[in-house]
């Protein structure tokens, strides 16, 4: 059962991708979907098994790498932690099959589609049952491959492809420390298995083990799109809307954070690893909402949003509460990408338009699209008993819980970072549904719900936004669950912070981020129903101008990125390539060796003068340069190289002279 | 068996010469062409049935043959588990070679190409099989007149320079190695390799004789201001010569290396393993900030040659067996993959356009899907992507590099960046990058069967490897052991 679980999609793919003519358009949905959908009812079987039976499965399916002490197996693990991942990661593939049927029907190239998003689901499922670094970095660079082709998928489209460059290569840097922290953990643990690394670990040094999880922090930053590297979130949503749900919501950005959870019981003794993730985290959760405020295309701004909530659990990961982390990454991925489907069928029904500046009154002809958003959205604003209430609101509890200075700061800042996703939720849902109609007649004319496979996976997750949550909660946090007992999560019983979040926060800290939300979406809705003169005459004066295009250009990075760093290594490689090896190396070698000798040769033929006198002398040189031969050969070898050199500069020179005269 | 693999390519020479003189002239150009194949593949046969029968549990030299009557000379071949796999290398890519320049030879040229082709074959073979040091010299020069003349003969426009770059650097460099290799039989007495390996240089001899002999290698990896030659030979030979190239001639350095520089030298090569390194990251560097800027697509691959073969060069003195055999398998790896983009580039693009500048290239995903795809994997290939066997040669080599020092390794492992960002950039511009260039007023047809088995046995062997390299690894390990040398 376990391998077919890995299998099946990747078969899925072979079939659509390379026998998709065979199996034409229809053909190629029934085989992907029905594969994928097959897995994800094994995936919930196994989570029974595995989660709630507590009964890890290990399989040993071949050697992979074998030399000397570094011994790679083709090994995969199911505990707790892969079966809850997996979770997410299935449920949200398969509906996103499911709805791209609908929503690519009119695509050319639908066995492609498929094929992609089948091995990006196979690559997913790689990365998270891998029982080792390397098979991990298998379904790591897998899915980002794929996401290099489904992002590229409309390849025809420049803004696609350098999207996609764009993401490819970020989360290259990202590997690259990724790789540099396995050398690292091979190179003082002696092997990349997670059994040995982690039953090591308490015994080793803290600086190796700070150095590997800074690594490794930095792999899961390019991946899980903190900032610093965070670039490509944003540009990737280039790609088919199902594409952004299913990447950008639900699966490879959560691998980053899913590697540190993976690693926690290593870098639980790392406390400089455990501040600065808490700090990432922060800056990332209040960085890219007040960006995701600014921005007008209704999928940025769901893409930041995504990496606010990324920061939210990158900071539970830093409170060493990994499985509210974990918690809050299957919650997310429910609502996020109902978020991405539900805007997929707001673009799907107007036309293609992304700017939700020409939306606006579209409640009246989605009404689906606009309950589910609704809940998506009330519960990606964590507002009471909805799925994102249980985790978002607990992580910003246990950051004032843990009763550290730096953390009761981060407290403020993430509940800043909150205030801000309330306010452009709010803005979203206000400026597509509510608002005034403001798009071309066009657009609305043709505005329609779509049919089953649009809507149905839009309900599954509606309820699974709304349930999820509260079902789960005492499985994944509640303060007795046996669910980790596997320990596939290592909280170092010193960092236990549970029952102080539990108990001792004051119930002001408790209620404060709720009191914001509801009070700020309120205030926002009134402003701009009823005062919309205010905001506009304020983003007409001279700070209003220059604080919106500041947050609307991203803080610049971009800018800096592309200006200083791409340049400047394009330029370099101009030198290197144009001026140094085509042109000194060249010059310096072949080239100048070859008018050299000819140079020299003319010179040589040049001194037969066919003048007595010249002659004369040369005989005379000859004759002094023998006598003396003897004596400097004596004294000093130099010295006959020196004469022999001055001769033939006396001669190039005379060379030049002549070529002067004449 | 050994002197077999020499012997049939020789055969096939003769069987083509007579064909050509004597049979009828409209068909024998095909005749003269299968014939050479035949004979590479049966050479390849050969070599698989030597890999079979090859006890990999000994480190003895095996299927030894030893001739001291036929000349002043001693012919004494045999393979051990660090030669067979680069036999196997070039008898998988010669068959491949001859096939990939199959219908763009002139037919009155037809005959000295595939002379010229099974007479490589022969004198790689060569190189790979004798277990002399002075033999070892003359073959590996000896492959320098057939290159120069596949070259000159065949190549585009450039190609007079090319073969005269090709010439000078190579000569000037193994004149060194010459010098060397003079200087351990005068020590010694021998040039067997085995009464060699067996004796102990005094260390400032083997810092000599390791100067002489890196300078050789550095020319043939090549390493940075050394690499020229490989830019212009790969850009203007024709197609078989870049994939003999970049497949087989690459890898003699790396051979070398395990022949001549480890066993014999230890000491030198311990003590001067900084200097390597140093060498080969700012090789690595430089061959990738330049292969960033290069529009010509067979310069592009030659140059991230350039960076490989640094990765490889630097794993092969790290001095640890992960290290070792990572190079070994990146050597593979890189011939594998970077024949199979020459013949993407310089074959199936260059045949139906007539360029290769990546600017006239765009959005060829619409008129090539199959081309496409096996481009793409052979891409991913070359930008080390796991489940290729470049992504396991390149993680060991630069584990052991690491291993040793990690500083250079951190460095050295940026090539993962840069070799992502070049070819991946590659690859976006000619096959995606917009719809189908304006550029080409007809359509251009997607890859034929010849050129479609080509590039499946490359795309094959490097998937599956990558997925399973046991068959690789484990017949390395006798032999690499016995290349570790501790200090202490």
């Amino acid at each position: 059962m376990y391998l077919t679980l890995i299998i099946l999609p990747l078969l899925g793919s072979i079939v659509s991708g390379f026998f998709g003519r065979k199996v034409g358009v229809s053909g190629a949905h029934l085989i992907t979907c029905t594969s994928v959908i097959t897995t994800t009812f094994l995936a919930i079987l196994a989570f029974f098994e595995v989660g709630f039976n507590n009964i890890p499965v290990t399989i040993h399916v071949a050697r992979w790498i074998d030399v000397e002490s570094l011994n790679v197996l083709w090994n995969f693990r199911f505990d707790s932690l892969t079966v809850s991942m997996l979770l997410p990661v299935l449920i949200v593939s398969s509906l996103v099959h499911v709805y791209s049927i609908s929503y690519m029907s009119h695509d050319p190239h639908n066995q492609r589609f498929f094929s992609y998003l089948s091995l990006f689901t196979f690559m997913m499922i790689i990365l998270v049952t891998g029982n080792n670094f390397l098979i991990m970095f298998v379904g790591w660079e897998g899915v980002g491959v794929c996401s290099y082709l489904l992002v590229n998928f409309w390849f025809t489209r420049i803004a696609a492809n350098q999207s996609s460059l764009s993401a490819i290569l970020t989360n290259r840097v990202g590997d690259t420390l990724l790789t540099v922290g396995m050398f690292a953990i091979l190179w003082s643990f002696g092997n990349i298995d997670y059994g040995t690394v982690f039953a090591l670990a308490p015994y080793y040094n803290e600086t190796i083990i700070t150095i590997i999880g800074i690594c490794l922090l930095i792999g899961a930053t390019a991946k899980s799109s903190q900032v610093g590297l965070h670039i490509w979130l944003p540009q990737a949503m280039e790609g088919p809307t199902p594409v952004s749900a299913l990447i950008h919501a639900a699966t490879m950005v959560t691998a980053g954070v899913y590697l540190l959870m993976r690693s926690s019981p290593l870098i639980e003794y790392s406390s400089t690893v455990l501040v600065l993730c808490l700090w990432l985290g922060a800056i990332t959760t209040v960085f890219s909402s007040l960006i995701g405020l600014f921005q007008q295309d209704i999928k940025k701004v769901i893409a930041y949003s995504t990496m606010s909530q990324l920061g939210m659990m990158v900071i539970a990961v830093g409170l060493s509460s990994y499985n509210l982390a974990l918690f809050h990454l299957v919650n997310h991925a429910f609502y996020k990408a109902l978020l991405f489907l539900g805007a997929g069928s707001v673009i799907h029904a107007v036309a293609d338009n992304q700017d939700f500046r020409r939306y606006g009154g579209l409640r009246e002809f989605l009404p689906l699209t606009y309950s589910v958003m609704l809940i998506a959205s009330l519960s990606l604003v964590a507002v009471p008993f909805m799925t994102g209430f249980y985790s978002k609101d607990f992580i910003l509890e246990s950051a004032y819980g843990q009763y550290y200075l730096s953390s009761t700061i981060v407290y403020f800042v993430a509940t800043i970072g909150a205030m801000f996703t309330t306010l452009y939720s709010a803005k979203v849902l206000y400026l597509t549904f509510l608002a005034n109609p403001n798009g071309p007649l066009v657009s609305y004319k043709h505005a329609h719900e779509g049919d089953l496979f649009l809507t149905i996976p839009l309900i599954i997750l509606a309820i699974f936004s709304i349930f999820f949550g509260y079902l789960t909660k005492d499985i994944f946090i509640g303060l007795g669950t046996g669910f980790f007992t596997d320990n596939s999560l290592f909280i170092h019983p010193s960092h236990e912070i549970m029952l102080d979040t539990e108990f001792a926060v004051p119930t002001f800290f408790k209620l404060l981020p709720f009191v914001f939300t509801v009070s700020l979406s309120v205030i926002s809705v009134l402003l701009s129903e009823f005062l919309p003169k205010l905001l506009i005459n304020f983003k007409f004066s001279r700070l209003g101008y220059n604080i919106f295009s500041f947050f609307n250009q991203r803080f610049y990075i971009e800018l800096f990125y592309n200006k200083y760093i791409v340049e400047g290594v394009l330029k370099l490689g101009g030198q290197t390539s144009k001026s140094l090896d085509k042109g000194t190396v060249e010059l310096i070698g072949p080239y100048g060796l070859e008018k050299g000798l000819l140079a020299l040769s003319n010179s040589i033929g040049k001194l037969s003068t066919g003048i007595v006198t010249t002659y004369a002398l040369y005989i005379l040189i000859g004759l002094i340069f023998y006598i003396t031969l003897l004596y400097f050969s004596y004294n000093d070898n130099n010295l006959l190289i020196l004469v022999i050199f001055t001769l033939f500069a006396l001669l190039n020179s005379n060379n030049t002279s002549l070529k002067e005269t004449k | 068996m050994s002197l077999l693999l020499l012997l049939i390519p020789l055969i096939g020479v003769g069987l083509v010469t007579v064909e050509a003189n004597y049979g009828l002239s409209l068909i024998n150009n095909i005749r003269i062409k299968s014939i050479a194949l035949t004979t590479s593949i049966v050479n390849l046969i050969v070599s698989l049935v030597m890999f079979i029968l090859f006890d990999f549990s000994s480190k003895q030299f095996q299927f030894i043959e030893e001739h001291y009557q036929i000349s002043y000379f001693d012919i004494y071949l045999g393979v051990d588990g660090l030669s067979i796999y680069f036999v196997l290398l070039t008898t998988i890519i010669m068959p491949i070679a001859i096939l990939s320049n199959w219908n763009s030879i002139k037919s009155q040229n037809v005959l000295s190409f595939v002379v010229i082709m099974l007479l490589l074959e022969s004198l790689l073979l060569a190189v790979f099989l004798v277990l002399d040091v002075l033999l070892f010299y003359i073959f590996f020069e000896s492959i320098l007149p057939p290159l120069f003349l596949l070259i000159g003969l065949f190549g585009s426009s450039n190609k007079v320079r090319a073969s005269f770059y090709l010439f000078l650097y190579t000569l000037l460099g193994s004149l060194f190695m010459l010098l060397s290799i003079i200087g351990m039989s005068s020590i010694m007495g021998t040039t067997d390799f085995d009464a060699l390996s067996k004796a102990n240089f005094n260390y400032i001899t083997q810092l000599f004789l390791f100067y002489g002999i890196f300078i050789a290698f550095a020319v043939k990896t090549p390493v940075i201001f050394l690499n020229t030659w490989l830019l212009k030979a790969h850009v203007e030979s024709p197609l078989s010569g870049s994939i003999i190239l970049a497949g087989i001639v690459l890898k003699l350095s790396l051979y070398g290396i395990f022949r001549l520089m480890l066993p014999l030298l230890p000491k030198a090569s311990i003590n001067y393993t900084y200097v390597i390194y140093v060498i080969g990251v700012i090789t690595i560097l430089y061959a990738s900030f330049s292969t960033l800027r290069t529009i010509d697509i067979k310069e592009l691959i030659a140059y991230s040659s350039v960076s490989h073969a640094a990765v490889y060069l630097i794993g092969a003195f790290s001095n640890t067996i992960q290290g070792i055999e990572g190079s070994i398998v990146l050597g593979l790896a890189h011939g594998f993959v970077s024949s199979g983009l020459f013949i993407c580039a310089g074959g199936i693009l260059y045949d139906r356009s007539s360029t290769r500048l990546i600017t006239y290239y765009r959005g060829m995903a619409q008129v090539m899907p199959i081309f496409s795809v096996l481009f793409f994997i052979l891409a991913l290939g070359n930008s080390g992507t796991p489940l290729t066997l470049n992504f396991l040669g390149e993680f060991m080599s630069l584990y052991g590099v690491f291993e040793r020092m990690p500083i250079l390794g951190v460095l050295a492992s940026t090539s993962i960046v840069f070799s992502a960002a070049y070819t991946i950039f590659m690859y976006n511009r000619i096959v995606f990058g917009g719809s189908y260039s304006l550029y080409f007023v007809e359509n251009i047809g997607d890859v034929t069967r010849r050129e479609f088995i080509m590039l499946l046995v490359f795309v094959i062997l490097t998937v599956l490897f990558g997925i399973y390299p046991a068959p690789i690894l484990d017949g390395l390990h006798y032999s690499v052991s016995s290349l570790i040398y501790n200090v202490n």
